[in-house]
């Protein structure tokens, strides 16, 4: 083993403590992902023709990586094409209030536009565009279960064949790491179906599944 | 050699912690030092592939957000906030950070494992 390799460990490893790199931040530092896909998906937007409108960020973008708080005090984009005004916003809690769900904090959520009630909720039924969940990990199945559990308490017609119909944009699980066989096996199904759920995964900085995610989410 | 590694291992174990060996337990299914034992090197790169997939590449997306949000909005500051009073101001640490992801490429290159951690930079908002 060359002495190189053990200086660029030591290197490394010495780097470890410091004030970005505590350890602290770095047990939390996944939560950058979050802000990574609500950046894919202002994209995504982006690019099929919407004006993308940055607001709160007067002394910067301010990312809510976090359930609690008050969503306006956070930055967030506002979504603008035709009639259609939308807000991408991270961690909001959304309840269907027609069947009096239960309230569930969702990574990323799309919304009408001013839909955020007093309460700092948003109505699923009527104000929900879409939603993606985020993991920065491989894929195992029971994300898909908890992900199927969200649509069912929060938008349950997207679980119905054809349901694409009805919800355009497909709400999503959004992976870092890899799909593996099993739900590589369910995305294929819910396409098959036409339902309005997708699995994306290798969301790295950089790669083509990022590309892809961009041109082919909606 | 693989006596090396095994210190190579160990020194990556202590400054990580009980919690990161518990991870990598979980990963390769086998316990640590019955991993270390048997094969330091699986059990580095199981090390490598953990710190890619948990610190190292949210640290790259930090960089691109950076970069993403100054190039097409105009931006150059941005903060991820953990909680409300944990905030990290990422836009002021792109150096550091810069330097942390290169020096873990630096030893993936040593190692001969580029292939496997590849350094990606493609601007995907200009595709």
């Amino acid at each position: 083993m060359s002495s190189q390799f053990e200086r660029a460990v030591d290197d490394f490893l010495a780097q470890i403590g410091q004030s970005t790199t505590r350890i602290t931040t770095l047990n939390r530092i996944w939560k950058a992902f979050m802000a990574f896909c609500m950046c894919i998906i202002a994209e995504a937007f982006r690019q099929k023709g919407y004006t993308i409108i940055p607001q709160n960020c007067v002394n910067g973008f301010l990312f809510k990586c976090f359930p609690a708080g008050d969503p306006n005090n956070y930055s967030y984009f506002a979504v603008e094409r035709g009639n259609d005004r939308y807000e991408i916003r991270l961690n909001i809690t959304a309840q269907n209030l027609q069947y009096h769900s239960l309230r569930l904090n969702l990574d990323i959520a799309v919304i009408r536009a001013n839909s955020i009630d007093h309460k700092g909720i948003v109505d699923s039924q009527n104000n929900l565009i879409t939603f993606a969940e985020c993991k920065n990990f491989n894929g195992y199945p029971q994300l898909v279960a908890t992900l199927e559990g969200i649509v069912y308490e929060l938008q349950r017609n997207r679980l119905y064949r054809d349901s694409q119909v009805n919800f355009r944009i497909p709400c999503c699980l959004l992976l870092s790491g890899r799909l593996g066989s099993t739900i590589s096996y369910i995305n294929r199904r819910f396409q098959e179906r036409n339902m309005s759920i997708r699995i994306f995964g290798l969301l790295q900085p950089g790669s083509q599944e990022v590309t892809n995610f961009i041109q082919n989410w909606f | 050699m693989e006596n090396d590694l095994r210190i190579i291992c160990k020194k990556f174990a202590d400054k990580l912690g009980p919690s990161f060996i518990e991870r990598i337990e979980k990963r390769i299914k086998e316990d640590f030092e019955e991993a270390l034992e048997r094969s330091p090197k699986e059990l580095l790169i199981a090390i490598f592939e953990d710190i890619h997939l948990r610190i190292i590449l949210p640290f790259e997306m930090s960089l691109q957000i950076g970069t993403y949000l100054s190039e097409v909005y105009d931006i150059n500051d941005y903060i991820l906030a953990l909680s409300e009073k944990h905030y990290l101001h990422f836009g002021k640490s792109q150096q550091e950070i810069k330097r942390f992801v290169d020096s873990f490429y630096r030893m993936i290159e040593e190692l001969g494992l580029e292939e496997r951690f590849r350094k990606q930079e493609v601007r995907w908002w200009k595709a």
